[in-house]
């Protein structure tokens, strides 16, 4: 398709005025993205935000409050990405481009972790890692084995780092394998008649064209990996290890919140800059998407005695990061302790009567009246807020495409991707600081906070269901006689579907798993799984927890399976010989 | 002298699809060959095994007297070391770089210094010209330009071979018979050996001075044009080659003599055995006549197209289909009633395998 074509596609909308529409999709913007940041650039022009940025910044508390967590923040974020990029790039490489045996299975388990919350995978963590400096009932599956690990290794920089990994490199994988999937094998054939050895192709051809999406998914997940809360708060607090997401929830939980704001804003800013960056890269690999065009059959690098070396370390990647936590909380939720896998196994936390000698008398969570409200208001927030952030994001992606080129359409775009750079954890901050004195603790002030969060998302994904179709499919449907809603009923949708589906799961998966988001926006009359489970985790109710997690894993990875994630349509590289 | 390319017992199949069943193909050196063939054919196919782009399940292939790959001794050159250039159907531009890194960038693994690489480049914008698209992306190039670009990159590292696959097919038909023009030059001024690939029967018979016939795998007929046009080996190269193509009609021997359409036909010729027969007649030696008569047979105009001293027509009837060219004709076009006179012997006789008789 050229790229004319696709730039005169519509979707839907079509009668309204282009003005309308534009003017329309900056107020959304402004409402969703600008205002919350305006919110914390006010909050810290004023006295006590001045205040509390001198505190910050050079006060007594700076060591501890900023410094340390933000070396720890960069560190963290820096290992995380490098990890990610390596090991994101090396399983996509390995799938797309080599004859590595099994590589459809691990191309389909590669996906996953996308799925596991990193909360989930910090719990799983615990229950296999953890020490007694919870306490002894609290001690991991090895430590009762006798091997107890390192301090180091339970908790800390170490696992919050690897868990982050264990999250975040399945998001450099599957932006990584649709860019080596479109290198022609021609372009590499090419450049291997010229006499080039393997590495000057690699080098020459291969890595420059990758390179784009290589820094995309680098400053993604440095963004997300630096801005998580999740993990340092589940693996750093115990040992007071904090990075400027933990430091930031302090301060919000304290009753500060302009100091929250002021470390919140230093993430922001962080982050951005190596947006920037990668966005430059980025920018000039798109002209290459569309000239390298179709023909893009491959044929695959014969990897000789490392077949089955390679295979087997992919395997025992993708295994350690869906399989094996999955198994440890469903393991850890039956075990009469949390990590006392070969104890006695039960129900009780699943469906057990209330019973003073455990937990406080809690119930299992099946007959938990809380739970059951937990799971309905979690469910009803991924479902409103995946179709308010889809028919925001068609507003704002039909706004931008109609544009074209210009700067107008430019600003939106980067506005539209703003959120990108903007914590879960500081969107919540800012929403309650802008309506929560109307909103507060109100389902709605959750959806408008969850649908700013997946803007980015929504877009793209209205982007890619207008790059199915082109103009001259609607047009011949025209000829053919059919009404403007015919057009639309009868081709448009039935296009785009797939692709709007597919955000929609995908804003729908984010919503139900995340927790950063919602942490502070929750409160006892709005309980959402994510802030249930992690309750119950600071409560020292592990198991209890542990089972929330394995609800909400099931919740997202059902979400998936309906919305035919898994498909071929998903990763379409797997699908080629 | 030695072939510029040798390929024997050539074969390769794709899980059960054979796309080659065992090809002999000679080159000599400074030719300009054609692989002819309609799709799916396996040309690309082989193309790509004289390239080292592919492995043969047998057969072996020598450039300028060297094997370069043999399935029996498990001897292969890799691609880089045979010393050739290929243009590819798409091209295969590096996006990433510019027309001129693109020409470059193998001069460089060449290992020629930047001046050396600066003159040969300046010589190739020129012989192509090029210039003044030198700094261009591939993405803003036009498709003639990106194929000229294509071109200067494998010419830049002075090839003894070149291979071309299907490279004319994405061109506009002005700028195809452009190309071909400075496809010629570039033979005649460099010398190099070119092995090209079309399914256009036209534009191989405005390049060849070899043609290779290829069909389901298969060699059909190889050597000179002209040969290849006058003395068809096969019922497919003849129907296949031409301007238009010749004529195939279908000959059955009845009540002692051969017969189209019910007419006899080429009285006293029955040592074509008994089976039916397809009869090859040119274009040119068919005529239509406005009025029956005796031995006509009678066809319907299916069109008619005037070329200035001639016409050329498609007609159809009991006899199947058949061209004509012939001096201007004034009768009926589409759907007029038209009488065909066939001349009193055939230019060739196939039996229905194909194989020729006479
Ligand atoms: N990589 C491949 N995998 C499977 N089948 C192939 C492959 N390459 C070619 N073929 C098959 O081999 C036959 C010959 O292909 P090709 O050489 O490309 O033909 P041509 O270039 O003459 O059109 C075709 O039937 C094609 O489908
Ligand atoms: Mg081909």
């Amino acid at each position: 398709m050229t790229p004319a074509s696709t730039s005169r596609a519509r979707l839907g909308g079509r009668s309204l005025a282009p003005a309308v529409l534009t003017v329309g999709a900056f107020a959304l913007v402004a409402l969703l993205v600008l205002a919350p940041l305006a919110h914390i650039g006010l909050a810290l022009a004023t006295e006590a935000g001045a205040a509390a940025l001198r505190d910050v910044f050079t006060g007594r508390i700076a060591t501890n409050m900023l410094w340390l967590p933000l070396k720890h923040t960069l560190l963290i974020g820096l290992a995380v990405t490098l990890a990610c990029v390596v090991l994101g790039g090396l399983l996509a490489w390995l799938v797309t481009m080599t004859d590595m045996p099994l590589r459809r299975v691990i191309g389909l388990l590669a996906a996953l972790p996308f799925m596991i919350p990193t909360f989930a995978v910090a719990l799983a963590w615990t229950v296999i890692f953890a020490n007694d400096r919870l306490g002894e009932a609290g001690i991991g599956v090895l430590a009762r084995l006798g091997a107890e690990p390192p301090a180091w290794l339970a908790w800390g920089a170490v696992p919050v780092t690897l868990v982050l990994i264990a999250h975040l490199y399945a998001i450099a994988y599957l932006m990584i394998a649709p860019a080596l999937a479109t290198v022609g094998r021609d372009l590499i054939a090419a450049a291997e008649i010229t006499g080039a050895s393997r590495a000057q192709v690699l080098k020459g051809v291969v890595f420059p064209l990758v390179a784009p999406a290589l820094a995309a998914a680098g400053a993604l997940c440095f963004a997300e990996a630096a801005s998580s809360f999740s993990a340092p708060a589940i693996l750093g607090l115990p040992v007071r290890f904090h990075t400027l997401a933990t430091r930031a929830y302090g301060a919000f939980e304290t009753g500060s919140p302009e100091r929250g704001y002021a470390l919140i804003a230093t993430m922001i800013v962080v982050s951005a800059a190596l947006l920037l960056l990668a966005a430059r890269a980025r920018r000039r690999g798109q002209s290459f998407a569309t000239a390298a065009g179709k023909g893009v059959v491959r044929a695959r690098m014969a990897l000789g005695a490392w077949r089955w070396p390679l295979a087997i370390a992919a395997l025992a990647l993708v295994t350690a990061t869906t399989i094996v936590p999955a198994l440890a909380l469903v393991l850890s939720s039956l075990s009469p302790q949390s990590g006392d896998v070969f104890g006695a196994w039960s129900w009780h936390y699943w469906l057990g009567a209330p019973d003073a000698a455990i937990a406080r008398g809690q119930p299992g969570i099946l007959r938990n009246p809380e739970l059951h409200r937990a799971f309905i208001v979690t469910l009803a927030a991924g479902l409103f807020t995946g179709v308010s952030a889809l028919a925001v994001g068609l507003v704002v992606g039909e706004a931008i495409a109609r544009l074209g080129a210009g700067t107008v359409a430019t600003t939106l775009r980067q506005l539209a991707f703003l959120p990108l750079l903007i914590p879960g954890l500081a969107i919540g901050a800012a929403f309650i600081g802008l309506y929560g004195a109307l909103l507060y603790g109100s389902f709605a002030l959750v959806v408008i906070a969850g649908v700013a969060a997946t803007l980015p998302f929504a877009v793209e994904s209205v982007a890619a269901a207008r790059a199915q179709i082109a103009a001259e499919l609607e047009e011949s449907a025209r000829l053919a006689g059919a009404g403007p809603l015919g057009v639309l009923v009868g081709v448009t949708l039935p296009l785009a579907a797939g692709k709007l589906l597919a955000g929609f799961v995908l804003v729908f998966v984010k919503m139900v798993r995340d927790l950063d988001l919602v942490i502070l926006l929750y409160t006892p009359a709005l309980p959402l799984l994510t802030v249930v489970a992690f309750r119950y985790a600071s409560d020292g109710f592990a198991q209890f927890a542990h089972a929330v997690a394995v609800v909400i894993l099931v919740l997202s990875i059902a979400a998936h399976l309906a919305a035919g994630g898994f498909g071929r349509a998903a990763q379409p590289w797997l699908a080629e010989r | 002298m030695s072939a510029a390319v040798r390929v024997r017992g050539m074969k390769r199949r794709f899980g059960r699809q054979v796309a080659l069943g065992g090809v002999d193909v000679d080159v000599a050196p400074g030719s300009f060959c054609v692989l002819l063939g309609p799709s799916g054919c396996g040309k690309t196919t082989l193309l790509r095994l004289i390239a080292g782009l592919e492995a043969p399940d047998e057969g072996r292939i020598e450039i300028d007297g060297r094997c370069v790959v043999d399935a029996s001794s498990g001897r292969t050159v890799p691609a880089g070391r045979r010393k050739l250039g290929m243009v590819f159907q798409g091209y295969a531009l590096w996006p990433h770089k510019t027309a001129a890194e693109n020409i470059d960038w193998p001069l460089r693994i060449a290992g020629l210094d930047r001046a050396a690489r600066r003159a040969r480049l300046a010589e190739l914008a020129a012989l192509l010209d090029l210039a003044p698209h030198l700094e261009r992306y591939p993405g803003e190039l036009s498709g003639g330009q990106q194929q000229r670009v294509a071109i200067a990159r494998c010419l830049g590292p002075r090839p003894r071979l070149l291979l071309f696959d299907e490279p004319l097919s994405n061109l506009d038909v002005q700028l195809r018979a452009e190309m071909r023009l400075e496809l010629l030059r570039l033979h005649g001024e460099t010398g190099v050996t070119i092995v090209y690939v079309t399914h256009d029967q036209s534009e191989a018979l405005a390049l060849a001075d070899h043609l290779v016939v290829l069909r389901d795998g298969r060699v059909e007929q190889a050597g000179v044009p002209s040969t290849l046009l006058t003395r068809p080996h096969t019922a497919f190269v003849a129907g296949f080659l031409g301007v238009p193509p010749a004529n195939l009609l279908t000959a059955a021997h009845q009540d002692g003599a051969w017969r189209i359409g019910g007419k006899a036909f080429a009285v006293g010729c029955a040592a074509w055995g008994d089976g039916p027969v397809q009869v090859m007649i040119r274009p040119e030696r068919l005529r239509l006549h406005e009025r029956p008569a005796a031995g006509l047979l009678q066809a319907v105009v299916v069109e008619a197209t005037p070329l200035g001293e001639r016409t050329l027509a498609r007609v159809e009837g009991a006899f199947g289909r058949a061209t004509v060219l012939m001096p201007p004709w004034v009768g009926g076009s589409h759907g007029a009633l038209a009488y065909l006179a066939l001349p009193p012997t055939p230019d060739a006789v196939f039996a229905a395998d194909g194989g020729r008789i006479t």
